[in-house]
């Protein structure tokens, strides 16, 4: 990410670096790394370490990034670590979910799936399957309730791009849910 | 340029349902401390948070928290002369109070070096440092895992305790006293809350309400009360029962205003 790499590369101590403004940082963003990073494709547990690597990594920098720019800085880091993460983890993906779908089933309503655990583990799925270009800014439309604009700025891409990449996105969620709901329903039927 | 309705603002539908439970997903409180203990700042959170924490445990775990707390407020300040981080790269699962006093105790103990390694005590893991050359070493969280592309750390047994350790393990580190008589309820203790966690975090959470609704009458000292009743809200929320969350919720606000679940039970009670 170019925010991120610009940040790195020239470290200039300028802005406050106290702990307290270390602390303030956590607090404030904590959830929302966390979440990103659940949503891009780690796990509670990974996302509880990769949110602790962004801060340790973010509190180094921190005299160098603008208080102002501070989300913008952290989303960075958060893709950065994120990405890195989700390729060096072994991903085991496949056992809970297609478990629990298969005998959801037999059960094929929606309250089935109202226990939100397993909406989230179907979410996370149909996320993976997304292209990555899509999902981030799906995500921080669609959860995370940024403006276009303001993904915009934080993917540093045109408002324009932005727009077009949440509308596909958009697309893409609902035929994926639509056809996940469909498999739900008629087990055995489409694959 | 208008931004398009959020599909989770629709109210019906899979796609609404999957994003709204994709939307109420937060760390867990615990997870937060983690990472503040881990980062420079550690020396603020151990003389406010952390230490409130610990000092809600009760007065009947006051010596080893106190002990852990005494220890701990020395990597703290060890930690900051010495630009933070190194000290704190070792501790592990720091969840609650009193355990999270004892974990420092031991990060305190090992980064002095002036011990020999420890069996991992009960909820409390260590592993060694990372390379120093790597920028920001993680401290690894509750459900071990591996973030970047190092080598995975040593693996020790995960905190999913089926029976609890003797007491003498929980009270451990140097420079704690011997354990007290307390000292292996408070062990059992820990597994059940422990037990409970994991359940939790398996998705089963029918089967870790049980096992926090049994803890009370399980241990009339209830010392680890303020991670039980956050952990029934956690439960409770996701299984829908939101009386009970709420209750729980109520309890943790009047019992435990300073515990660090304390600020996420507010959220949900609401202004």
């Amino acid at each position: 990410m170019a925010a991120e790499a610009a940040a790195l590369d020239e470290p200039q101590l300028s802005y406050d670096p106290s702990p307290v403004r270390v602390e303030g940082l956590v607090r404030k963003h904590y959830a929302f790394v966390w979440r990103l990073l659940r949503r891009l494709g780690l796990r509670e547990g990974d996302a509880d370490d990769a949110a602790q690597q962004v801060f340790l990594t973010a509190s180094a920098r921190l005299g160098s990034v603008e208080p102002a720019r501070e989300r913008s800085f952290l989303y960075g880091v958060a893709l950065n670590v994120g990405a890195r993460a989700r390729r060096s983890l072994v991903r085991r993906r496949e056992e809970p979910l297609e478990a629990a779908s298969e005998s959801a089933a037999y059960e094929p309503s929606a309250e089935r799936l109202l226990e939100l655990r397993q909406a989230r583990k179907l979410l996370d799925r149909l996320l993976d399957e997304m292209p990555e270009d899509l999902r981030v800014v799906f995500v921080l439309f669609e959860l995370e309730e940024l403006s276009t604009p303001e993904i915009a700025e934080l993917c540093e891409i045109p408002v324009g791009t932005a727009a077009s990449r949440l509308r596909r996105a958009r697309e893409d969620f609902e035929e994926r849910v639509a056809r996940a709901d469909a498999r739900r329903r008629f087990p055995g039927g489409e694959r | 340029m208008t931004d398009p309705e959020r599909i989770s603002q629709r109210g019906a539908g899979l796609a609404a349902h999957l994003l709204q439970a994709g939307k109420s997903e937060l760390p867990d409180d615990a997870s937060v401390e983690r990472t503040l203990r881990a980062l420079g700042g550690a020396g603020v959170l151990l003389s406010t948070s952390a230490a409130a924490s610990g000092a809600k445990v009760s007065s009947a775990a006051t010596a080893a928290g106190g002990a852990g707390a005494g220890v701990a407020g020395s990597a703290a300040a060890a930690g900051s002369t010495a630009k933070a981080v190194s000290a704190i790269f070792l501790v592990k699962w720091i969840g609650i109070g009193v355990v999270g006093g004892l974990g420092l105790a031991s990060a305190a103990v090992v980064a002095s070096g002036s011990s020999t390694p420890k069996p991992p005590v009960v909820a409390v893991r260590e592993q060694a440092p990372r390379a120093p050359s790597v920028p920001a070493p993680v401290v690894p969280a509750a459900r071990s895992s591996v973030v970047a592309d190092e080598p995975a750390p040593v693996a020790l047994p995960a905190p999913t305790l089926s029976a609890p350790r003797p007491s003498a393990n929980v009270l451990e580190p140097e420079a704690t006293p011997p354990a007290l008589d307390e000292g292996a309820p408070l062990a059992a203790e820990v597994a059940s809350v422990d037990r409970a966690r994991s359940q939790l975090a398996a998705g089963q959470a029918a089967q870790a309400l049980a096992t926090l609704q049994g803890y009370e009458q399980q241990f009339p000292a209830a010392r680890l009360l303020p991670e039980v009743l956050f952990l029934r809200l956690e439960a409770g929320e996701r299984l829908g029962r939101s009386a009970e969350a709420r209750a729980a919720a109520q309890r943790l606000v009047d019992g435990f205003p300073e515990s660090p679940h304390a600020s996420s039970a507010r959220k949900l009670l609401g202004p």
